[in-house]
């Protein structure tokens, strides 16, 4: 190579173009080349990216040369036009945060999904009591229950030796040695494949313990153990073998040849991760779980609930105060709504409906409304109405109306009642006038003709008409009838009406009053013996007459009698001097038939027995027989006359002189002695009354 | 990695299971030895500079009634016979177990055990015939599994002939 000779020596080059001669010149150009900044520049440009990429194969040297550069490079970048650098990273910035943000709700899903599951759940509180127990964290063993199956070990064993050729598994379950696990698993092969004779061929392929088994793939020079929790699938095994065969023909030849170094076996970690890879767990759904909307629909049940019955409360309140304004006789002057309790106050009339009843109607709770009412006096028709009807207090008999501030009374009511109520309604507020025009204090019973006997009693008030006393039935009938057609009457009581007897059934004549009392039947006036018989016997049939008193009633027909014997016996029937008749003594002698006639049907009906005494007169000319004779003869010829005129003869006594006629002083004495004269005589004296 | 598997063999009761215990940190309860007839073990050590994990199978003791399974031989790279030093007999079936092993597996690197060095004053074994195992250059180590005598040095023994068989 070129040294570094003395450049001041010829002679070396000279010797040194001797020897290099072309070569030098194409030195030069080579040298020309490197300091030629524009030339050397294009040749190095035409190399660089190959080089890069030569150097960047090779490893990360050049990267990590160039990484302060372009992190200077990235930096001054930004700082010249941050816009730029934005617009760049745009499209690329956008789609991360998006993915970002949904990747992160569906891990908060995913997060509170489980928290439901594990949290609320027996299973989950099992699962923590089991954690704080064991000791294991509480994520694992959610994890170890949750699989349906999970490879957690795999072991690549060499069949002859059973030792571990390799092994992969899961941080946390590896517990135990591998080797000597897999150099036990081979040996609990060869204790079954002895104990039991089995085909030389066949061996061990599966030991299973409660959920957790061993599934053993057997290769002419390997076996492939796995250990499984959980259920494993028949595709597993498949997996198993595939694997077990890929192995077997990669590293046959160190297979064959193996004489304890496991190092030969790393690069089969990659076909065991494929068996490590096999698992599934029944938490995997990425949507919500039922248990999770459930709750989701709860709490939005619950809301909806409390967002409605808010809203009824609500709206039962304000029902409530609007039925409470639209109320006559309130005043509402102050509405509280409180949390979820009313306060109502204001003004009440006394006369309006309780609130308390319309509240009990509602469906709010009494409890959550409070009342406040001072009372106050409405002027409202219906309430001045209300209270007139109140205080007046009007009598059933008694109208009252009320309308347009007039109050109007009708009816009947007694002169202090309607006074009384004329007063009070003209005091009252809200009350402009009161016609009593048509309320009457009076009530006509002119119409009943009630006999003295009668006390009527009414009660104008009460419309109320009692009759006392006593009164014949036909009058109670009459006055029954007769009521009703009286205004202002409601209603008659005769019940305390004795019923009188009627005595008109003995047809006293005009000349007698009859009275009954206590029984007795008191006659006054006077009567025939006739009536007296008649009434005798019929008041016998009455019960009510005990007594009959007629010591009051002159006798009648004993009074004629008494006439008439008197003047028959002043009456004379003159004879001439013989036995004739005169004639012009006819009316005389008429008048006696008469009187003689009623004197023995008076006597019959007195049951007085008489006799007439028909007595002959004469003068005192002559002698005493011949007189004597001749006035017996006048008698009969009288006496004969009577019984002409149908007179019994048993009633008549014929008689003469009984003695010497004195001498007559005249011819006047002496006619007067002419004559026939009448006597009555009574057997038996007595006249029974 | 270097793994190697390697058998303890020996009667009943000469202490395979109490030497092994004396070298390895066991995860598997020996009651694995009474149903399954073998319990496994390891030990990591170097030898050489070279990292080396030695997979113990400790297999239940042969005895008239019960026999070490040959199954269990297979791959094994090299095996310690174990005889209790008070037991003559124990070398018998020592014997017979390497003729096992040998017929089995092949002939493989072995370590002949004589347990209970502790107990040397009861020592039963004709050294008539050790001399004779010595002379077919069979590798013979006293041992104690009692007071650890000899016990990681035969194990390291057995390792060293497991990384260079032949050594130079």
């Amino acid at each position: 190579m070129i040294g570094n000779p003395p450049p001041d020596d010829p002679s070396l080059e000279q010797l040194r173009r001797l020897l290099l001669g072309a070569q030098l010149e194409e030195l030069e150009q080579l040298k020309q080349k490197l300091l030629d900044r524009e030339q050397f520049s294009s040749e190095v440009s035409k190399i660089l990216p190959d080089a890069i990429l030569k150097s960047a194969k090779k490893g990360e040297q050049l990267s990590q040369a160039m990484v302060p550069t372009v992190e200077q490079i990235v930096s001054l970048s930004i700082k010249r036009d941050i816009k730029k650098f934005a617009s760049v990273l745009f499209p690329v910035i956008g789609p991360a945060i998006r993915k970002s943000i949904s990747e992160t709700i569906r891990q908060m899903l995913q997060s509170l999904n489980q928290t439901l599951e594990y949290g609320l759940s027996w299973r989950g509180i099992k699962w923590r009591m089991e954690s704080l127990r064991t000791g294991i964290p509480f994520a694992q063993v959610v994890m170890l229950h949750s699989l349906v199956y999970r490879v957690e070990q795999v072991f690549l064993i060499h069949r002859e030796s059973g030792l571990l050729l390799n092994h992969v598994g899961l941080e946390n379950a590896v517990n135990q040695d591998a080797d000597m696990v897999s150099s036990m698993l081979s040996a609990i092969g060869d204790f079954v494949g002895d104990s039991f004779q089995v085909e030389n061929r066949q061996a061990l392929d599966a030991i299973q313990v409660g959920d957790f088994s061993i599934l053993i793939e057997q290769g002419p020079e390997a076996i492939l153990a796995v250990a499984v929790r959980g259920e494993a699938p028949g595709s597993l095994r498949n997996v198993l073998q595939k694997v077990l065969e890929d192995i077997q023909q990669e590293f046959s030849d160190r297979l064959q040849h193996f004489s304890g170094d496991t190092e030969v076996f790393m690069p089969a970690r990659a076909q065991l991760m494929q068996c490590m890879d096999q698992a599934k767990y029944t938490t995997r759904n990425k949507s919500i779980s039922l248990r999770t909307w459930l709750v989701l629909l709860t709490l939005l049940i619950l809301l909806i609930y409390w967002v409605v019955s808010s809203l009824y409360l609500t709206r039962q309140q304000h029902d409530y105060v609007a039925q409470l304004q639209q109320q006559p006789g309130y005043v509402i002057t102050e509405i509280d709504y409180a949390d979820d309790k009313l306060a109502i106050s204001g003004l009440k009339d006394p006369l309006a409906r309780d609130p308390h009843k319309f509240l009990a109607l509602s469906t709010l709770d009494p409890a959550t409304v409070q009342l406040q009412f001072e009372p106050y006096q409405s002027l409202k028709p219906r309430f001045v109405a209300q209270r007139l009807l109140k205080i007046l207090n009007p009598p059933v008999n008694t109208r009252l109306q009320f309308n347009h501030g007039v109050a109007t009374l009708s009816g009947f009511a007694s002169t202090d009642k309607a006074s009384e109520m004329q007063t009070m309604a003209a005091l009252l507020g809200g009350v402009t006038e009161v016609d009593s025009r048509h309320l009457k204090t009076h009530i006509d019973l002119s119409a009943l003709q009630p006999p003295p006997s009668v006390k009527l009693d009414l009660d104008i008030n009460n419309g109320i008409l009692r009759a006392s006393g006593s009164a014949l039935p036909q009058w109670r009938d009459q006055a029954r009838e007769r009521v009703g057609k009286i205004d202002g009457i409601l209603r008659y009581d005769d019940s305390l009406l004795e019923s009188q007897f009627d005595l008109t059934v003995f047809q006293p004549p005009e000349s007698v009053s009859l009275e009954l009392q206590n029984g007795t039947l008191t006659v006054t006036g006077h009567a025939s013996q006739q009536w007296l018989l008649s009434l005798q016997q019929q008041a016998s049939q009455y019960p009510e007459i005990n007594q009959l008193d007629t010591s009051q009633l002159h006798n009648d027909t004993q009074q004629q009698l008494q006439q008439d014997i008197a003047e028959l016996e002043h009456q004379n029937i003159f004879f001439d001097v013989a036995l004739s008749f005169n004639f012009e003594a006819n009316d005389a002698f008429n008048h006696v038939v008469a009187l003689a006639q009623r004197i023995i049907k008076n006597a019959q009906q007195l049951s007085s027995d008489i006799q007439i005494v028909v007595r002959g007169h004469s003068d005192s000319v002559g002698n005493f027989a011949d007189n004597r004779a001749l006035s017996l003869e006048r008698a009969d010829y009288v006496a004969q006359y009577l019984f002409n005129t149908g007179i019994s003869p048993r009633f008549i006594v014929v008689k003469g002189i009984e003695s010497r006629v004195p001498r007559e002083n005249s011819a006047a004495q002496r006619r007067y002695n002419r004559r026939v004269t009448f006597e009555v005589i009574r057997p038996s004296a007595s006249i029974t009354h | 990695m270097i793994k190697k598997k390697i058998c303890m063999l020996g009667a009943f009761a000469v202490g395979k299971t109490s030497l092994v215990q004396r070298y390895v940190n066991s995860i598997f309860n020996e009651k694995y030895q009474t149903t399954l007839g073998v319990k496994i073990d390891k030990k990591s050590t170097i030898v050489n500079g070279q990292p080396m994990e030695l997979i113990v199978w400790d297999l239940a003791g042969e005895d008239e009634f019960m026999a070490v399974r040959s199954s269990y031989l297979r791959g094994s790279a090299a095996f310690m016979l174990v005889v209790d030093g008070t037991r003559n007999d124990t070398l018998d079936i020592a014997i017979n177990l390497k003729n096992k092993v040998f017929r089995e597996v092949g002939p493989i690197p072995f370590i002949l055990m004589i347990n209970k060095s502790d107990l040397k004053d009861d020592w039963n074994i004709d050294p008539f015939i050790l001399d004779k195992l010595i002379q077919q250059d069979w590798q013979i180590i006293h041992t104690s599994a009692r007071n650890s005598e000899n016990v990681e040095a035969a194990f390291e023994s057995l390792a060293r002939q497991l990384v260079d068989p032949e050594p130079a």
